[in-house]
Formats: C-alpha cells, structure tokens, sequence
C-alpha cells in the first residue's frame, strides 16, 4: 500500500470514526431526550396503592416513626 | 388508684379519612389534569435543563427534564400559599411558548407518583390531612419519658430559657431535687400512662428514658438518677441518654456506656476562651476545662458524645478555632463522636433578637466559613440532618419517614419534674399552670385534659397552613414553642424558611449522590430546638 492510499484509508477509517462517534453522540441525546423523568426512588410507587400503604404501616407500629426529633434514636 | 381523663392517643376528629368521606356525587365535580398541590420543584445549580421533583404525600423523588418542569407548573392551579411565617423562594415564571406536552408515558409516570392528579383541591388537601392524621396516631402509641431530677443547674448562661429559676428568688423554691418517695410514685403511674395508650401490662418491653434539667447530672443528683435507672430496669429494658452541661459527668462514669446511660448531649459555646465568657459558674468562672475532661471520659467509656453549638453572630467566628481545638483533642477519632450546631434563640430579654440567626441563616452562614475553613466540616451544620435523610433516600432508593407532627410533644412524650408534675415539652416546665397533669401524693395521675389536647393535637392536619404546605409532612409543622414565641399560640406553625432549606439540601444531597461522595452516617438528635 502506497503511502498516499495509507493516508486515504486512514483518513476514511477517520471520518468512519468521526461519524459514529456523532451517531453515538446523538442517540445519546435521543436517550437523553427521551428520558424525560427518571424515577429515584420506589419505582413501584403508584398513588392509587397509597391508601394501602399507609393501613399497613399503621398496623406494623415502626418504634422509629415516633421518635422523630425529640427523643434519641438507638 | 385511678386515672382520670381518658384517652391521651389523638383521636381522629380532624378530618376522616380518604375514602371514608362522604360520598360525593362525582358528576358534580369537573375533573381536569392538573398539577398536584404538593409537588415540590427542586432546582438543581448550574443544571438548568433539569430538576428534581419530590411529592409531598407519596414520597416520589423523581428527576425530570425542563420540559417535563415547565409542563407540570404551567398546571398548577395557584401558587403556594404565603408561610405565617418567612416566605417561599420564589419560583420562576413561566415563559410564552415554552409549554410542550410529555409523551403519554411520562404523563402516565407523573400520574402514578402523583404529580398530576384529577382530585380537586380540597379532595386532595382532606387525602393529606387523613395521612398526617394516620402518622400522628401512629407517633402518639408508645409514651416515652424524661426525668428532671432537678430545675437547678450550677452554671448560669446568659441565654438560659430557665434563667429566671437560678435568678429570681420568686422562683427559688424550684430547686429542690426529685426524691426517693416521688420516683416510686412515678414509676406507679408509668403502667397506667401506658394503658392511656392502649398498651397492656407487658406490651413495652423497651422504654426510652431521657433526663433533662435544669442540670440532671449534677453531683448531688447521682443517687436520685441511679434510684431512676433502678426502678426502669426493673419493668423492662430502657434505652437511657441525657441533657447534661457535664461538668460533673466524672460522678456518672460508672453509669456511662453502653447498656447503661448510653448518649449524651454536651453544649459547648465556642473556643476555651469563648466558651468561658458564656458558661459560666454563679462565681464567673469557665467550665471548659472540666466539660472537655468529662467528654473524653465518656468518650473512652463508649457512650455517644453529641456536642451541640449553641450559635449567634457573636459566637459563630469562633468556630474554625473551636474545630481545630476539637482535632487537637482527637474527638473527631470517636465514632461515637459528633458535634453539631444550632441558632440561639431570643427566649429571655438578655438575648438580642439581632445577635441572633434562624437555622436558614446559620446553615448559611457555616456553608460560607467551610469554604474558607475546611476543618470546619467536623460540625455538622443544622440542616445536615436533612440532607443525610435526602441522601439516604437517593442511596437505598427508599421511601422518606414522613411525620404528621413535628416532635414528641406534640405525640406521645410524657416529662417528670420534681414535684411530680408532668409536662408535654421541656422548654415549658416549671410553671403549673402549663402541665399537662400530676402525680398525686397518694400515687394518682391525672391529667388536664384541655392541656393534653392543647398540645397532643397539635399536628399537619389540625393546622389549616399546614394542610396546604408541600413540604407539611417532611417539617412536622415545626416547633410549638417557637410558634407561640411568634404568634402567642401553640396551636401556630413554625416555618422557620423550612421550604428553602428543604430545597437545598435535597439538591445538595443529589449532587453529593451523583459525584459519589461518601455518606455521613449521623444518628438523630435530641433536640433541634
């Protein structure tokens, strides 16, 4: 391989490169468009289930939950 | 013997629960999409193409895209209603053009964790008020206790919300300390207290006792708390910490340590030299020395050593001076260790309202001295607590501790003065007329029912602010004592710029996540007051 054919394969694996990094670039806009709410915590959560939730706390007394600032946490 | 008044545990008269309400007629009511009346918006710095959103009453922390923000807002149906007290951040507007509807799925998702919701104000403002009424009673089940063997205390600091006690003669003969005969008298009327609460004989297995002053450890003290500890150990198992200046802490070291009174809170107020311009003996002179000697004894011993700052403007330049001392002494080395720092109050007419910061400003105030003072980050700042509970949130992915009121007074902590008479909150004892009952001579309890319910109702729900408050179940409503301060009611809520610090934290607390910087582990406090 000729030094000037060397340059151009290179040059064209370069723009090769160059393009898929764009392409990658941009789907990772596309995901990043898409994502447009990512959920931090409790994944399952669904307000319809709140009700039930909340019964089932209350049946199962957390010693945790009463002691919320006043009283020291062992 | 017999207990009068019953019962102590809130009932639930403020507003029935959701899905116990009358029914409405649904075709009456014109449901449209709109922006839950508690959703949070947390702006995150130098991001402003996204935000976090946190939901009041579910729990949702979400991040979401500026379009998603801009959408959700451009259906709220009002703004937040005014504090009593301080005022919201404001948030921005809300530009022509800039509203684009998500895709269905993200609309699905905020509808799931209740951003968007098609209950009507007031529905949605009854579902909040029947979950802080179901965390209220939830709280208020099991009594917890504080013994005050004494009103006296031997240091006399200026900003002492019970410096009349030490100083008025008027009031001298508070300061007589808890006998022997009293403690059993209470220690009867403990099991009945209990059975206030619905609990049978053998339903506690574990108490929490806490003992406050005045000064509880004084020296004089020790064998009326002993007697205490006795008697709680021979009922049960007991959980013991206490408020203490710790200058006679030395004549506790075999009570100290695990299994036995196993924290304390120690108040320092600044550097040596500062420090012993402000505790003072009655003579004048510095305690300093013998608190810092007391701490490393409790320290070794393996009890948890929480320092707290009591901070003004006066004091606060103090602290990087303070934290090298506090390296110096290697108490930062002790996992059972931890210094943290709160706003003095304007609670006597010896302290300037303008010397003093609210928990807003100091947390300010040390964030801009960190940055300048690096070994200042051995003190937690007032709000670090609230940021570690955000954290925590974004680490184990969990669900936050929602709270229908702010602290034990308002649920379920019963306090024992001296003279046997019993208090809701310890910063309103010593006064008759303001406890919620007494131990009789002859073993009886009563209690005042009015008092009881002047403080044991005081919650989200009972609060018409409250009830419309985004941020309602994570502040509790805020103290009662600062509320009356403020607004001469027990009854008012105490924002105390909780919406701001809130918001701060919880972006500080996502950014730390994101970067991956470690986590404090911190255990909660005694008080925040």
């Amino acid at each position: 391989m000729s030094a000037k054919a060397a340059c151009a394969t290179s040059s064209h694996w370069e723009v090769m490169l160059v393009h898929e990094q764009e392409l990658e670039t941009r789907e990772g806009l596309d995901r990043l468009e898409m994502s447009e709410i990512l959920s931090l915590n409790a994944s399952d959560l669904d307000v319809e289930e709140l009700e039930s939730r909340l019964e089932m706390a209350t049946a199962v007394p957390n010693a945790d939950c009463w002691t919320n600032v006043c009283v020291i946490h062992f | 013997m017999a207990v009068k008044l019953l019962p102590v545990i809130p009932a639930e008269i403020v507003v029935p629960r959701v899905g116990r309400t009358e029914p409405v007629p649904t075709e009456s009511i014109e449901r449209r999409l709109r922006a839950s009346s508690y959703t949070i918006y947390v702006d995150l710095p130098n991001n402003s193409h996204e935000m976090l959103l946190v939901h009041g009453y579910t729990g949702a922390f979400d991040r979401v895209s500026g379009t998603v923000a801009t959408y959700l807002r451009s259906l709220e149906l009002r703004r937040p209603i005014r504090p009593l007290y301080g005022q919201w951040t404001p948030e921005p507007e809300i530009a022509p053009g800039t509203v684009a509807e998500p895709s269905a799925a993200t609309i699905g998702v905020l509808k799931r964790r209740g951003y968007l919701t098609e209950m009507t104000p007031q529905e949605e403002e009854d579902r909040l008020a029947g979950i802080a009424t179901t965390l209220h009673r939830q709280a208020s089940l099991r009594p917890n206790y504080i013994f005050m063997p004494t009103y006296d205390c031997n240091l006399r600091c200026f900003y002492c919300f019970q410096d009349h006690m030490r100083t008025d003669p008027a009031f001298k003969h508070l300061l007589r300390t808890m006998s022997v005969g009293l403690i059993d008298r209470i220690f009867e009327g403990i099991p009945k207290l209990e059975g206030l609460h619905g609990l049978a004989p053998g339903d506690v297995n574990r108490r929490s006792i806490g003992f406050f002053g005045g000064e509880p450890l004084l020296r004089q003290n020790r064998p009326a708390v002993e007697y205490i500890m006795r008697k709680a150990e021979a009922i049960g198992e007991a959980n013991f910490w206490a408020v203490s200046n710790a200058t006679d802490l030395d004549a506790y070291s075999d009570l100290l340590g695990p299994g036995k009174i196993a924290r304390v809170q120690i108040t320092l107020d600044g550097t040596p030299e500062e420090h012993d311009k402000r505790r003072i003996y009655a003579d004048g002179s510095g305690s300093y020395q013998r608190i810092a000697r007391n701490i490393t004894m409790a320290l070794e011993l393996g009890a948890s050593v929480d320092i707290r700052l009591n901070i003004d403007r006066n004091n606060i330049d103090t602290l990087p001076a303070l934290a090298q001392e506090m390296i110096a002494q290697g108490w930062p080395k002790y996992p059972n260790w931890s210094a943290y720092t709160a706003p003095i109050h304007a609670t006597n007419e010896k302290t300037e309202r303008k010397t003093t910061y609210t928990s807003w400003g100091l947390d300010k105030a040390l964030e801009e001295r960190r940055e300048l003072h690096p070994e200042m980050r051995v003190i937690d700042r007032p709000d670090d607590g609230l940021k570690d509970q955000a954290r925590s949130i974004f680490v184990n992915e969990g669900l936050p501790s929602h709270k229908g009121q702010f602290c034990g007074a308002n649920s379920s902590m019963y306090i024992f003065d001296a003279f046997g008479d019993l208090y809701a909150c310890w910063e309103r004892t010593g006064d008759q007329k303001i406890r919620i009952g007494n131990v009789e001579p002859d073993g009886e309890v009563n209690l005042s029912q009015f008092v009881v319910n002047a403080w044991r109702t005081r919650n989200v729900a009972s609060n018409a602010i409250c009830r419309q408050c985004r941020y309602a179940l994570h502040c509790g409503g805020g103290c009662a004592v600062l509320a009356e301060g403020r607004r001469g009611t027990l009854s008012a809520n105490f924002c105390d710029g909780y919406a701001a610090r809130f918001r701060a934290m919880v972006a500080e607390a996502y950014l730390d996540h994101e970067s991956g910087v470690a986590m404090n582990v911190r255990e909660g406090r005694v008080c925040d007051l």
